[in-house]
């Protein structure tokens, strides 16, 4: 297990432990974390699960595909340079006590 | 308020999602969701997905973990159902025994599917899909099996499909219509469909009817189609469809027309009784008839309107309509419903990777649908929203940024 920060929009921080292989998303999303939507379950088609990655942590994540950036643009939130969709982002061992930020909006 | 609270028909998307918008919006009282099957609420979309792919086990095919219903004060009854109901007196009966009080009455309860009723339909092999233990069936099936018959060809018809072809089986769709996702898609996007399974090995029978599913020792061998072709098959999938589960709402009056009717607030025709998600038939801003609609998007968003309702929340519910479908590597997402319109324009070629299919009914844009155009999808469902209608020349050409249609 891997342990997370979620930053909700509140400012409210919530430690999350999940499994390596596992979405940013799906860690999220199950321990119910505020400020992730992921309307489509994880299929890189919505944009509600967009999140600020701690600027620390944003060189070990794979790079993003088209289709993410395509969908980022879409997102409902400010896009910034650590602007990425959770649901892309698988988790990895290097990624303990990551934090990351859920914005004000997702719809 | 009594500790009654609000009880919850149903633990699929719409239900969780009611109890989950009821404690972050502070609602006070008891919370109580039941549902019929053992465990923890789960997600149906993976079902004919990733879970039939065996990408993912149990424990990622959640909803929520335990932890959550635990931290949100959230009572689950699993393994349970409701068998009568009393409106007058606010409680309702468990199968189990139990008696249960309430404030307030959500149902959630979904869709029931719809069976296949023909010779051989009970034989061994012959599988559905619409909950977990389906699920584990089939893919159980799916290990010993060479060959498949799938029987239908809506989502689930073709996800099945998709899902059996990639393991290596010999797949064939049979549908009743000449067309794939009649009720459900445009002509330019069922055919790319159809190319992309065809690609992938899948025969379609389509415009047929089937006749008999053959077995031996109550082991399913093949099926026999009404034209007297046989196809022998190991396994056989049915995706016919389902139908709104309005079982409990019609044995206490409540007034259903294939669902059960809910006013924009959810509320149905007893004041203290509130519906969301697949059961469901309501009246839509956007298509000025009253609408049922199955999908994880409506489930979600009604559910949420819901629970706007029972905090006293003003507001009624418009939400665009938006569905996808995941079939091998291909995105299919929809928004807006398609129907009665009476212009197609196609942005992008039909024949390549990604296009979009623009939908106008008198001149309106009505519905897109989208294959792996994930961001044009995106900005359909922000025209639709804001009810503005790009004129169809402009939206057939690439060039036309949608954007600038968007009323700034």
């Amino acid at each position: 297990m891997v342990n997370l920060i979620f930053v909700e929009p509140s400012g409210a921080e919530r430690e999350v432990a999940a499994p390596e292989g596992w979405s940013l998303m799906e860690a999220a999303f199950q321990n119910g974390v505020d400020g992730i939507e992921a309307e489509c379950g994880g299929s890189c088609t919505c944009a509600t699960c967009h999140v600020y990655i701690d600027e620390k942590f944003i060189d070990r994540l794979e790079p993003m595909g088209s289709n993410e950036d395509e969908m980022l643009d879409c997102a409902a939130a400010e896009r910034r340079d650590n602007s990425r969709l959770s649901c892309q982002i698988e988790i990895k061992v290097e990624f303990e006590g990551m934090v990351i930020q859920t914005p004000d909006t997702q719809i | 308020m009594s500790e009654a609270g609000v009880v919850i028909l149903g633990n699929g998307h719409a239900g969780v999602s009611v109890a989950e918008q009821l404690r972050r919006k502070k609602y006070p009282g008891a919370i109580t969701l039941i549902g019929a099957e053992a465990g923890l609420p789960y997600q149906r979309p993976p079902l004919s997905k990733q879970y039939l792919k065996g990408e993912w086990d149990e424990a990622r095919l959640l909803q929520r973990n335990a932890e959550f219903y635990r931290n949100n004060d959230i009572r689950l009854i699993a393994s349970d159902s409701v068998i009568s109901i009393d409106p007058s007196a606010h409680r309702l009966e468990l199968k189990s025994g139990a008696t249960l009080p309430w404030d307030k009455l959500v149902l959630a309860t979904g869709s029931c599917l719809q069976k296949l009723e023909i010779p051989g339909a009970d034989a061994e092999g012959v599988v559905y899909l619409q909950n977990r233990e389906q699920a584990d069936a089939l893919k159980s099936e799916m290990r010993s099996a060479r060959r498949a018959v799938v029987i239908g060809g809506g989502y689930i018809g073709l996800e099945g499909a998709a899902a059996l072809a990639l393991a290596g089986l010999d797949v064939t769709l049979v549908n009743r219509s000449s067309e794939l996702l009649a009720r459900s898609a445009s002509l330019p996007v069922a055919h790319w469909i159809q190319r992309r399974h065809e690609k992938q090995g899948v025969v379609f029978k389509l415009g047929e009817q089937l006749a008999e599913i053959l077995s031996a020792d109550n082991r399913v061998r093949g099926v026999r189609l009404a034209n007297g072709e046989v196809l022998e098959a190991e396994l056989v999938l049915i995706g016919i469809g389902v139908k709104p589960d309005t079982g409990l709402a019609e044995s206490i009056g409540l007034e259903c027309a294939d669902g059960v009717l809910v006013d924009q607030k959810g509320v149905t025709s007893h004041p203290d009784i509130l519906a969301a998600g697949d059961c469901t038939r309501f009246n839509h801003p956007l298509y000025g008839e009253a609408i049922h609609l199955e999908s994880i998007q409506n489930a979600v968003e009604q559910g949420k309107r819901v629970a706007a309702t029972l905090m006293g929340e003003e507001g009624t519910y418009d939400a665009v309509p938006w569905f996808w479908s995941d079939q091998y590597e291909a995105k299919l997402q929809i928004a807006g419903i398609a129907q009665g319109h009476d212009l197609e324009v196609i942005r992008g070629d039909e024949h390549a990777e990604r296009f979009s299919v623009f939908c106008y009914a008198q001149r309106r844009l009505v519905a897109v649908e989208s294959i792996n155009a994930p961001a044009e999808h995106m900005l359909a469902r922000q025209l639709l929203k804001a009810g503005a209608s790009p004129p169809p020349d402009d939206a057939a050409n690439p060039e036309f940024n949608l954007r600038s249609a968007l009323p700034s």
